[in-house]
């Protein structure tokens, strides 16, 4: 069998998930030996005009990690697109928007007040990046950032949703199976659980009823008991299963990296719904108290799918 | 949730949970009337989108 072409990028992104493939550790021989890697910023030196050469759909593979966010972004999303038989969203950000579309509660402007001016540790004379500037040598030009931070497949086609904050070694390793046996599932899918993070999870499950929520730095919760019924905000009910219950397994909340549950429109809601099922109150006071210990209820229940929510961003 | 929705900028009024009774017509077709005045003199519910950026979504 001819070795696969595969291309790895990343757009809005922290880093982490290229990080997770190389996590594989001494598999990535495997992967090595399956594909001939055309493209990986972070690891591997070609450039972009190595993929404009190319004719449409010589890679096989584009693993696409981070959200997008601005117009280079969106431009090598659409080259990858062409250039590539099968799409891949790679983690939460090129999923769901990930951590940041968290960004989608603000707009540029605010964004750039506080990163080029009220940051504590600037000096600066509201001096802000400049898409176009003419220089003796001729005119540079920078790409443009935007409003909103998107998925993925809000710019182009996607074949297959790989979600995680990063996607997690077996699941990696189960596509790269799938690849070199030509086994992969129908376009479409999301390679994951069908189920909900609670169906995996091994804690003991007793009555939900809370009477008040923590936060994680509150509280040490017993490692046994459903961390939901001891006051903390698990995302489980609404989230996607998967990821082999890690978080939960180190004595620590989900926080939802996994993306709306199958059948789940918008997780948020879905969690909102959830808490407000569980939440014992005798009254009016007890309510207000409940609303004011969730500080941050958008953030805590989109922290990961603020791209793919109903409302997708604050109303600009 | 109005909390919530207040974070997305979504504005106080233009959601409201309310139970009827089938026998109260009358409330059902008041609490109506009233929603639907109260979130047309809000206006649309418009999105606006910056220069250049994708149209999508």
């Amino acid at each position: 069998m001819a070795k696969l072409k595969l291309a790895l990028y990343w757009a809005a992104a922290c880093g982490g998930c290229d990080v997770a493939v190389l996590d594989v550790n001494e598999k990535i021989l495997d992967v090595a030996a399956l594909a001939d890697i055309v493209l990986w910023p972070v690891a591997v030196d070609f450039k972009y005009h190595h993929i404009e050469a190319m004719p449409d759909g010589n890679i096989d593979v584009c693993l696409f990690n981070g959200a997008i966010r601005n117009s280079e972004q969106e431009e090598i999303a659409k080259l990858l697109r062409a250039k590539s038989k099968v799409m891949v969203a790679f983690g939460s950000c090129a999923c769901f928007g990930g951590i940041p579309a968290l960004a989608n509660f603000y707009d540029k402007e605010q964004i750039w007040d506080r990163v080029y001016n009220t940051c504590d540790s600037n000096e600066n004379h509201d001096v802000r990046p400049q898409p176009h500037t003419k220089m003796p040598e001729g005119e540079i030009e920078i790409p443009v950032m935007w409003d909103t931070v998107y998925k993925l497949d809000d710019i182009v086609k996607v074949e297959y949703y790989m979600p995680g904050c990063p996607p997690t070694v077996p699941l990696i390793l189960a596509v790269v199976n799938a690849l070199a046996t030509n086994t992969l599932p129908p376009a479409g899918s999301i390679i994951a659980s069908d189920k909900t993070l609670c169906d995996e999870c091994t804690r003991k499950k007793e009555e939900k009823k809370i009477t008040k929520v923590y936060r994680s730095h509150e509280i040490i919760p017993d490692p046994e008991r459903c961390l939901l019924e001891q006051g903390l905000l698990c995302m489980g009910p609404a989230t996607r299963g998967g990821c082999g219950a890690l978080c939960i397994s180190a004595n620590m909340a989900c926080r939802g990296c996994f993306g709306p549950a199958a059948g789940v429109q918008d997780q948020g809601a879905k969690m909102l719904s959830a808490v407000a099922s569980i939440y014992e109150t005798n009254g009016d006071e007890d309510i207000a108290r409940m609303v004011d210990e969730i500080v941050d209820p958008a953030g805590t229940f989109y922290r990961f799918g603020m791209s793919s929510s109903l409302l997708k961003r604050k109303k600009l | 949730m109005n909390k919530m929705l207040d974070q997305f900028g979504v504005e106080e009024g233009r959601v409201r949970l309310e139970w009827v009774a089938a026998a109260e017509a009358d409330r059902f077709a008041h609490i109506i009337n009233d929603m639907t005045a109260k979130v047309k003199a809000l206006g649309p519910y418009a999105k606006k989108s910056s220069e250049g950026e994708a149209k999508h979504g």
